[in-house]
């Protein structure tokens, strides 16, 4: 991979370089065509290298980021002492970019799930260090890439032996390069980032203590009405409905849940130990507008082929509709009295 | 060719006897029949291999892994696990910024609202995203002037947002919903969006407004907004 950057930048540096002496020629041959004769050859060849200066910048300058990175989730199980090799693939499709692959360690903070990054140094010797390939190399190495440009990056991951049993969250981050360019003006930079997620789980034996459970399970906005011992759950504004659904680890790993309310598929959500998240669902599963809803939640953990089934009944009764109704139907119980009256 | 058959039932029996014998002692140790065996006879041959299946039955239930991952943790020492959209190829996270320079007039005492950015994310599955962004450096001149972070009108910080009407609340930040403000977090990162699902892609529009005072050194201000998308 290094090879390949460094490879990149000499082809880059002789493109350019050729590109530069292929119009130096042009503008030397054609002096008396194409360019002025006023421009002396020194001068045709500060006009190129201006040339080459005002199209270098905007290469390098980028106005807009958009990166995609592939895949977007690796699990590693790994036993002590080993190492593991991972394909990353980076795509630009916005303006070329000098970008680097930085490594972050993730921690969520708190129990919503937003995750704190900090930067990941590999230098202790006990913890799991990232490298390009299989070479020495620091994995954050700038490269230029192209319009339209994919590069495979391969990230090796290797656990000493000493490394802590557990598991360790990690992303790789494909960061534009900051550039100040030549700007004049005042300029806040945004310096855009797309994270793949590595989640390392070091372990002996590969058995993991991997569990969740449902916490929660309802449907927001809604109104409760005690009715013969029970609660009716009715919701009035069916186009404002959402589900929640609150899930949590109760094992000491990481484990992935997924599953199903009702045709919906739950997309794979992962949950680091102790960690408790909560998942909300709209339009997707808003299909009805009035009448009795059943949602039943079918949700996995990990490997565990037995299901935490879940559900939850209400009704839409949507307000407008229903004072509408009232109305309509009042406003026909005076017509018909009227003319009741009327005829009387 | 007696001697050839007698030597290929050696290599058959000899790995087996030596797999059984590693394994008796570290596996099945603690089951009391285990002092009836006799290994040297091959009926028993046959019973230490149903034990040693048996156990690696219950350890592949126990396990979260898969028996072919158990098989591949115990050949490489490791598995991976890929997360493959619909179509079978890996999922991928695609995350753009419609403009990353934001060039601003530094004029004391008049607000200005940088036109919008728009962000968005997608992903080939239907995993959701988070966004997150960090303020690298102060806004400031190379010569050391610091434009400060906006408080609002009264108290707004990196978590909470608040009004920014004031004509003398001066000072620079950010607006998500185009009401309400927020300065950036320079110690560590701040959620600006999230799902926890994505149906095509999602957008966030993020609009900053830089309000220098009147006593504002004059002079050419830059600083680094770190804005990464995680998958959820």
């Amino acid at each position: 991979m290094v090879n390949t950057v460094i490879h990149r930048f000499a082809q880059n540096d002789r493109l350019l370089s050729s590109r530069v002496r292929q119009l130096a020629d042009e503008g030397s041959r054609k002096r008396h065509g194409f360019f002025p004769r006023v421009l002396g050859v020194r001068m045709t060849k500060i006009f190129i290298v201006m040339c080459a200066f005002l199209l270098f910048p905007s290469a390098l300058h980028a106005q807009s980021y958009s990166l995609s990175l592939t895949p977007h989730t690796y699990h590693i199980i790994i036993k002590p002492g080993e190492s593991a090799t991972v394909p990353l693939e980076v795509t630009n499709s916005g303006d070329p970019l000098i970008i680097r692959l930085n490594p972050y360690m993730v921690q969520y903070a708190n129990t919503s799930g937003t995750p704190m990054i900090i930067p990941y140094l590999s230098d202790n010797p006990n913890l799991p260090s990232i490298t390009l390939g299989d070479t020495d190399a620091p994995i954050s190495s700038p490269f230029l890439i192209n319009t339209r440009d994919n590069i495979r990056a391969d990230i090796t991951i290797t656990i000493p032996e000493q490394t802590p049993l557990g598991d360790y969250a990690l992303a790789i981050v494909a960061e534009a390069e900051q550039t100040d360019g030549f700007q004049s003006s005042s300029v806040i930079t945004l310096q855009g980032g797309t994270a793949a997620r590595i989640i390392v789980s070091v372990s002996e034996t590969g058995r993991l203590d991997a569990g969740g459970d449902v916490v929660q399970f309802d449907v927001s906005p809604n109104v409760k009405i005690p009715f013969w011992g029970k609660n009716i759950t009715i919701v009035t504004r069916p186009s404002d409905m959402y589900f929640t659904m609150t899930l949590i680890n109760t094992g000491m790993n990481v484990t992935r849940a997924y599953g199903t309310i009702n045709e919906f598929e739950i997309p794979s959500t992962f949950f680091m130990s102790g960690q408790q998240r909560t998942l909300t669902f709209a339009d997707e599963l808003n299909d009805k507008w009035l009448g009795k809803v059943n949602a039943q939640a079918v949700v996995y953990f990990d490997t565990d082929p037995n299901p935490i089934l879940t559900e939850v009944t209400f009704y839409i009764l949507p307000l407008p509709l229903l004072l509408g109704a009232g109305a309509m139907l009042i406003i026909g119980l005076v017509m018909y009295m009227l003319s009741k009256y009327v005829k009387a | 060719m007696r001697t050839m058959v007698i030597l290929f039932s050696m290599f058959i029996i000899f790995p087996l006897s030596i797999y059984a014998q590693t394994d008796l002692d570290e596996v099945l140790a603690p089951i009391d029949f285990l002092d009836e065996i006799d290994t040297q006879s091959s009926e028993d041959q046959q019973y230490i291999l149903e034990i040693t299946q048996t156990d690696a039955q219950i350890i592949a239930e126990n396990s979260s892994l898969t028996p072919q991952e158990q098989e591949s943790f115990h050949d490489y020492g490791y598995v991976i696990r890929r997360f493959d959209d619909e179509s079978g190829k890996p999922a991928s996270l695609h995350f753009s910024i419609d403009s990353t320079l934001k060039s601003f007039d530094l004029v004391p005492g008049k607000r200005e609202d940088i036109n919008p950015t728009s962000m968005t994310v997608s992903t080939s599955d239907s995993t959701g995203y988070q966004l997150i962004s960090s303020l690298k450096n102060q806004l400031q001149t190379t010569s050391g002037n610091v434009m400060p972070l906006t408080s609002c009108n009264d108290e707004c910080n990196a978590r909470i947002a608040g009004l920014w009407s004031k004509e003398d609340a001066y000072g620079w930040g950010y607006t998500l919903d185009g009401v309400n403000y927020k300065p950036f977090d320079v110690d560590g990162y701040e959620l600006l969006s999230k799902k926890n699902y994505l149906n095509k892609e999602d957008s966030t529009t993020m609009e900053l407004a830089v309000f220098p005072s009147t006593i504002q050194p004059l002079g050419t201000y830059k600083t680094t907004i770190q804005i990464i998308a995680l998958p959820w």
